[in-house]
C-alpha cells in the first residue's frame, strides 16, 4: 500500500434486493466517495431455489396475497433474473449519483459461498444482515454468518444505509488494534453526527481516565463529540447493557475485540439488530 | 351693406365679459370653490346614491369622462369613507376535509395580519417540537416495543411453521416473489431426480405435509395484513397522544387570543386534528435515493416543500393600518382584477395551486367600501361586466377560473368559499353609454338605480362667472399656478363660452378649463409674468390652435392654389358656397364647399350625388328630401313638378352628413330653375324646413372663421360675409380678428329666418309673396321659379298628349 492512498480499493456489495442490500448499498457508495474506492456488486442466483422449482411438488405462496401458484425452473430463473435487474439498477443509480466507479456480475451458486469467492478479490465487503432470511429480525442471515465465521477481513454488515445520523459505537482498550477501531469509527461519525461512544474496559479510575485522555489525544482536531462507556468485558452480559443503553445504529469494532472468540461477537451480533463495521487489519482509512 | 336688416352687428358676434362683474384683482382674492360647478343636479343624485344603502343603488356618472366630475366626486367619496367604519380583514385557510374548498375567515380590521403571523410562529414551533417529542428515549421505546411484538408474532409464526417443515424434512424458502416448500435430505433440496426415486408412499407423504404446512402458511400470511394494520393503529394512537401532548398547549396559547372569533377556533381545532394524523409530516426523513426503485413510499422531499403550506394563513385582504371604509378604483377591470384568481405554481411542467395561491380581486379589497369604474373599461374586458353583475346579484364574490365559469375546463381545481359582498359600485361613463345598457341590459336598471347626470354647460350668468372666477382661483392654487388677473379670468369665461359653443353657457368642462389655465400659467412664466394676463390666455389659446391647424392651413392652401375651386367674388348660376365643419381629435375648423345644382325637364326628382355614390349620411339625405318638399309646396302647387336636378358637392371626396348645407343646396336648386346667380362673396349655412323656415345648425363660430380667413387672405372686399341661421345668433363667439372686420365693414354676418332672405341677400333681388291672384310678383324670384317650372310642367305635358296621340294612329 503506498503512503496516502487508501486501503480500500475494490468494495463487494452483495445484493440481493432485499431492503437490507439496498441500505449496504447506500453505506458502500459513501465509503465509496470517502475512500475513492470502485463498487462492486454481486448477485447471486441462489442454486437452491432453481433447484427446488425443478420439483413436481414446488408450489409458491404468492406474496402479499398468500395465494398459491405453480412453480417452475424457468419461471424462477425469470424471477431472479428480474431481481438482479432491480439490483444493478439500484447500484447504478446510486454509484452514478455519487459519482463512484462501478462494476456488476450476476453469478449462480450458493449465495454465501459466491459472495466468499468474490470477496477475495475485494478489500470490503458490504452486504445486509439478513437479506430476504426468514430467521428472526435480529438474526444475521446465512451469508453473513458466513462472512464473519470466514473471517473476511473488511465486512460492513447493514441494516440502515449511509452514515448521516447514525449513533456511532466502538470499543478502546488502549491496544494498538483499538486505537485503529476509534480512528476508523471517528471517520464515519465524521460524516454525520459526529458524535462517538467508546467503550472502555472497567478499570482503575486512574487508568479509565488515562484511556479516555488518550481517545480524546488520539480525535484531537477532528471536532467529534465523545461519550465514554466503562464495561465489564470480561462479562458478556456488561456488553449487552452497554449497547441496550447507548442504543447504538453501527458498531465499529477491530477483530473479534473485545470477545476472545468469534461465537461471542456473533452471538452479540444476533442479539441486537444494528449495524456493524468489522475491521480485519484494523485498518480503513488511511491513518493521520 | 351693414344697412341690410339682416346684418349683425360687430358687438353680437361676441359677449364680452363683463369685467365690473368681477370684483377682485386676481384670483388669489377668491375663495375655494367647494363644490362642482353647475352639478347641482348630479351632486344631489351622488349624495342620494352614497347614502342610500340598498342593493341596486349603485351609481352611474353620465357625462364625458372628461368633464372633470370625477376627480371631484372622488374627493366626496373618499370624505365620506373616512367617516365609515373599517371593514372586517379576509384570509383564506386549508380545509383540511376538502382541499379544494378553501374556507374564508373574517376577522375585525387589522386581526388578520396578526393571525398569519401568529400561526407562521406556531407552525415554526410545531416544526421542532414534533421532531422533539418523537426522538424522545421514550417514544422511541414505546414505538420500538409495538414494532417488535408485530414483528416477533410474524416471525414466530413462520419460525414454527419452519421448525414444523424441517421436523417433516420439508425446509420453507423465501423466494423472490414469496415462500416456497421444499423436501429436503441432508440439508440439500431434492432435486427431481431423486424425488422419482422415492417411494410412492413417501412421495405422497410429502406430498400431504406440504399441503398441510401450505394451508398453515397461507393462514398466516393472511394474518400478517391484519397484524400490521394492528401495528400501525396502535403506532398511530402513540403518535396522537405523542403529538396532542407536543402541540396541544402550543395551540393552546395561540388559541387563547381569538376566543372571540368561533370560526378562528374551529380552525385551529381542524387543524390540530391534521396535525395528528399527518405527525409523520413533521418527521419526515432525508430523500432515500432508492425510495423510488425499491418500491418505499415516496418521501417527502417534494411534497415536505410544499406541506406546511397547508396550514398557512392567506391574509386575503388586509386593512390593518386603514382607516375607514376602503375606496378603491381599477383602473384595468378585467374579470380577473374584479373578481380575484387562483394563481397556479409550475413545479416540474405540472401546474398546482392551493388556498394560498388566491388572489384578490378589486371587488374583494372594496368590500365593505367603494369601487369606482370606468363602464366602458368594464364592458369592454370579456366577462368583466358579468362578473361584475353576478357578484352584485348575488351579494356574495365567488371567485372562478373563466375555464370554469364557460365550463371549458373540467380539471380539478379550488372552489374558493364565497365571500359576502357590500360594495357600493360606482361607473362612470358616456351618457350614450348609460342610455344603451339601460335599454338593452335587462339586469342593468335593477343594478344601477342611480344615476348621476351632469351637465357639461352652465348658464353664464353674474353669479355663475363669480363661480367661475373662483374655480379659477382653486385650480391655480391646487396646482401651484400663477394668479390670474381679473381681465385673465374675463378672457378663460369668454373662451369656455366660446368652447361650449353658445355665448350664454359656461363649458363645465373642468379638464378642458383646466389644461388652459395651466398653459396660460405657462406661456405667462415664460415672460415673466407675475400674475396670468390676458394675452397669456390668449397666446395659451392660439398655441393650442396652432398646434392643431396643420390640415386647415393645407386645405386653405389648396383653395388660395386653385386646387380646390372656390369663389369668393362674383356671381354664378346654380352654384353657392356652402360651410362644412371638420373635427380631428379636440380641434374642429370650418371651410367653404363649393354646391353647385342643374336643372332639366323631368319627372320631379332632385338627385343627391353625395347620397348615389353613398357618401352623403342620412340626415343629408333628409335634408335634400326636405327642400324637395319645400319645391313641391311653394311653387306650381296644382301641377306635377317637372324637373330633374342634380345637386352635388363639387370637390368633396369623405362623407357628407347633417343638414346644415340643406339651405345652400337650396339657394343653389332656386339660382338653377330661376336661372339667376348667386353672389359668391358669401357663403351659407343653416337648414331648412319644407316650410322655408331656416333652423340652426352646428359650429357656427367655425363655419364663419373658415370662410372669413379664406377671404382675408385673398382680400376683405367688404362685400364677403357668411350667412347663418337667426337662431344661432346666441352661439356666436367669433374671433377678434372676425369682429373687428365685421366693426370696420369688411365682412358681413347675415342673420335670416326664411329662404326669401337668404334668396335676396344673395341674388340682390326680391323674393315676392304670392299676390291675391295667387301669382307671385313679376321680377321677383319666386316668380323666376314658378314661371321656369311651369315652362316644365307645360313641356312635359305636351310631350305626354304628343306621345299619346302617337300610340293612338
Amino acid at each position: 500500500m503506498q503512503a496516502g492512498k487508501p486501503p480500500i480499493r475494490r468494495i463487494l456489495v452483495a445484493m440481493d434486493a432485499s431492503p437490507q442490500s439496498l441500505a449496504a448499498l447506500l453505506a458502500a457508495v459513501e465509503l465509496g466517495v470517502k475512500l475513492e474506492a470502485q463498487l462492486l456488486g454481486l448477485f447471486v442466483e441462489d442454486i437452491e431455489l432453481l433447484r427446488l422449482a425443478s420439483s413436481p411438488y414446488a408450489r409458491e405462496l404468492l406474496l402479499p396475497a398468500a395465494r398459491e401458484a405453480p412453480l417452475d425452473r424457468a419461471g424462477m430463473e425469470r424471477k431472479l433474473k428480474a431481481q438482479a435487474e432491480l439490483a444493478r439498477k439500484a447500484l447504478a443509480m446510486a454509484a452514478d449519483r455519487a459519482k463512484v466507479k462501478w462494476a456488476f456480475r450476476v453469478a449462480r451458486g450458493s449465495v454465501p459461498s459466491e459472495v466468499l469467492a468474490a470477496a477475495a478479490g475485494c478489500d470490503l465487503v458490504a452486504l445486509g444482515r439478513r437479506g430476504w432470511s426468514l430467521a428472526k429480525k435480529s438474526c444475521m442471515g446465512s451469508t453473513a454468518l458466513a462472512a464473519i465465521s470466514e473471517a473476511v477481513p473488511t465486512l460492513l454488515l447493514s441494516t440502515r444505509g449511509m452514515f448521516t445520523d447514525q449513533r456511532i459505537l466502538t470499543w478502546y482498550d488502549g491496544t494498538q488494534t483499538s486505537k485503529k477501531g476509534v480512528l476508523a469509527a471517528a471517520e464515519l461519525a465524521r460524516i454525520g453526527s459526529r458524535n462517538l461512544t467508546v467503550l472502555l474496559p472497567l478499570c482503575e479510575e486512574e487508568s479509565g481516565s488515562y484511556l479516555q485522555e488518550q481517545v480524546a489525544h488520539l480525535l484531537k482536531g477532528k471536532e467529534i463529540r465523545l461519550t465514554f462507556v466503562r464495561i465489564d468485558d470480561s462479562h458478556k452480559g456488561d456488553l449487552s447493557k452497554a449497547l441496550q443503553f447507548a442504543h447504538p445504529t453501527i458498531i465499529v469494532l477491530t477483530g473479534k475485540e473485545p470477545f476472545s472468540k468469534r461465537e461471542d461477537l456473533i452471538a452479540l451480533l444476533d442479539a441486537f439488530d444494528v449495524s456493524a463495521l468489522l475491521l480485519g487489519d484494523g485498518r480503513i482509512f488511511e491513518l493521520e | 351693406m351693414t344697412a341690410n336688416k339682416n346684418a349683425l352687428s360687430a358687438d353680437i358676434l361676441y359677449k364680452r365679459c363683463d369685467e365690473t362683474q368681477l370684483p377682485f384683482k386676481s384670483t388669489d382674492e377668491l375663495e375655494d370653490l367647494g363644490e362642482i360647478l353647475g352639478q347641482s343636479r348630479a351632486m344631489e343624485a351622488v349624495q342620494f346614491g352614497l347614502g342610500i344603502q340598498r342593493h341596486g343603488f349603485n351609481l352611474f356618472l353620465l357625462g364625458s369622462t372628461g368633464t372633470g366630475e370625477y376627480p371631484a366626486v372622488r374627493r366626496l367619496i373618499e370624505e365620506k369613507a373616512t367617516k365609515e367604519p373599517t371593514p372586517p380583514d379576509w384570509c383564506y385557510v386549508n380545509n383540511f376535509e376538502r382541499f379544494e374548498k378553501p374556507r374564508a375567515l373574517q376577522l375585525p380590521s387589522g386581526r388578520g395580519t396578526a393571525l398569519r403571523d401568529d400561526v407562521e410562529r406556531l407552525v415554526e414551533e410545531l416544526r421542532s417540537a414534533m421532531p422533539a417529542a418523537f426522538e424522545s428515549e421514550n417514544y422511541r421505546a414505546r414505538r420500538h416495543v409495538i414494532e417488535e411484538e408485530i414483528k416477533e408474532r410474524r416471525e414466530k409464526a413462520l419460525e414454527n411453521i419452519g421448525k414444523e417443515a424441517v421436523a417433516k424434512n420439508i425446509e420453507l424458502l423465501r423466494t423472490p416473489t414469496g415462500f416456497v416448500l421444499a423436501p429436503v435430505r441432508n440439508k440439500e433440496v431434492l432435486g427431481p431426480d431423486e424425488m422419482a426415486q422415492l417411494p410412492d408412499e413417501e412421495l405422497k407423504k410429502i406430498g400431504a405435509d406440504i399441503a398441510e404446512l401450505h394451508k398453515k402458511l397461507e393462514a398466516v400470511m393472511r394474518q400478517v395484513p391484519d397484524w400490521e394494520h394492528e401495528g400501525r393503529e396502535r403506532i398511530r394512537q402513540l403518535n396522537e397522544e405523542v403529538t396532542v401532548f407536543a402541540v396541544g398547549h402550543l395551540i393552546e396559547e395561540v388559541r387563547k387570543k381569538y376566543e372571540d372569533l368561533p370560526e378562528v377556533l374551529k380552525f385551529f381545532s381542524n387543524m390540530q386534528q391534521d396535525i395528528i394524523e399527518n405527525a409523520d409530516e413533521f418527521l419526515t426523513p432525508p430523500e432515500h435515493p432508492l425510495a423510488a426503485l425499491i418500491g418505499a413510499p415516496q418521501p417527502h422531499f417534494a411534497k415536505g416543500f410544499m406541506f406546511f403550506r397547508r396550514y398557512q394563513v392567506n391574509l386575503f385582504v388586509d386593512h390593518n393600518g386603514n382607516q375607514g371604509a376602503p375606496v378603491v378604483y381599477l383602473d384595468h377591470p378585467t374579470y380577473q382584477n374584479l373578481v380575484g384568481q387562483v394563481e397556479y405554481l409550475s413545479h416540474l411542467g405540472a401546474l398546482s395551486t392551493d388556498f394560498n395561491l388566491i388572489r384578490p380581486g378589486a371587488l374583494h379589497k372594496s368590500n365593505g367600501g367603494y369601487l369606482i369604474l370606468d363602464a366602458l373599461k368594464v364592458i369592454a374586458q370579456p366577462y368583466a361586466w358579468e362578473g361584475l353583475k353576478r357578484a352584485l346579484r348575488s351579494g356574495e364574490i365567488r371567485i372562478e377560473s373563466l375555464g370554469q365559469m364557460l365550463s371549458l375546463v373540467s380539471t380539478v381545481s379550488l372552489e374558493p368559499q364565497s365571500i359576502p359582498l357590500r360594495v357600493k359600485v360606482i361607473l362612470i361613463g358616456e351618457r350614450m353609454l348609460y342610455y344603451l345598457l339601460s335599454t338593452l341590459d335587462p339586469e342593468f336598471n335593477d343594478l344601477f338605480k342611480v344615476g348621476a347626470d351632469f351637465e357639461e354647460r352652465m348658464d353664464r350668468t353674474e353669479d355663475n362667472n363669480l363661480l367661475y372666477a373662483r374655480l379659477i382661483g382653486t385650480i391655480a392654487r391646487q396646482e401651484g399656478l400663477l394668479p390670474f388677473e381679473t381681465s385673465a379670468v374675463a378672457r378663460v369665461i369668454e373662451h369656455s363660452s366660446r368652447l361650449a359653443g353658445d355665448s350664454e353657457k359656461l363649458l363645465t368642462h373642468q379638464k378642458v378649463v383646466a389644461d388652459l389655465l395651466r398653459e396660460s400659467d405657462y406661456c405667462a412664466r415664460a415672460v415673466s409674468h407675475h400674475a396670468v394676463a390676458p394675452e397669456d390666455v390668449q397666446r395659451a389659446i392660439d398655441g393650442q390652435i396652432r398646434r392643431s391647424d396643420r390640415i386647415r392651413n393645407r386645405l386653405q392652401e389648396a383653395i388660395l392654389q386653385g386646387t380646390v375651386l372656390i369663389d369668393t367674388n362674383g356671381v354664378r348660376i346654380g352654384q353657392v358656397n356652402g360651410l362644412s365643419v371638420v373635427e380631428i381629435g379636440q380641434f374642429a375648423f370650418g371651410h367653404p364647399s363649393r354646391i353647385t345644382a342643374r336643372v332639366r325637364l323631368g319627372k320631379g326628382e332632385v338627385l343627391d350625388i353625395e347620397r348615389e355614390v353613398e357618401l352623403g349620411g342620412p340626415i343629408h339625405s333628409k335634408g335634400v328630401l326636405t327642400l324637395v318638399g319645400f319645391l313641391n309646396s311653394r311653387y306650381v302647387p296644382e301641377q306635377p313638378l317637372s324637373l330633374s336636378a342634380s345637386l352635388v358637392f363639387e370637390q368633396s371626396y369623405g362623407a357628407v352628413e347633417g343638414d346644415s348645407a340643406s339651405c345652400a343646396e337650396l339657394f343653389a336648386l332656386l339660382s338653377a330653375i330661376s336661372r339667376v346667380p348667386l353672389r359668391q362673396s358669401l357663403a351659407v349655412t343653416g337648414s331648412v324646413n319644407q316650410h322655408g323656415q331656416v333652423q340652426a345648425i352646428g359650429g357656427v363660430n367655425e363655419k364663419i372663421e373658415g370662410f372669413f380667413d379664406l377671404c382675408n387672405v385673398r382680400g376683405l372686399s367688404g362685400e364677403q360675409g357668411v350667412i347663418i341661421p337667426r337662431a344661432n345668433i346666441r352661439n356666436l363667439m367669433l374671433k377678434q380678428r372676425v369682429v373687428d372686420a365685421v366693426r370696420a365693414g369688411k365682412f358681413n354676418v347675415y342673420a335670416i329666418d326664411t329662404i326669401d332672405e337668404g334668396i335676396e341677400l344673395l341674388t340682390g333681388m326680391p323674393a315676392g309673396d304670392r299676390g291675391p291672384s295667387g301669382e307671385f310678383p313679376d321680377g321677383s324670384l319666386n316668380q323666376k321659379v314658378e314661371a321656369r317650372l311651369m315652362e316644365f310642367t307645360q313641356k312635359r305635358l305636351a310631350a305626354g298628349a304628343q306621345l299619346k296621340t302617337e300610340s293612338q294612329v
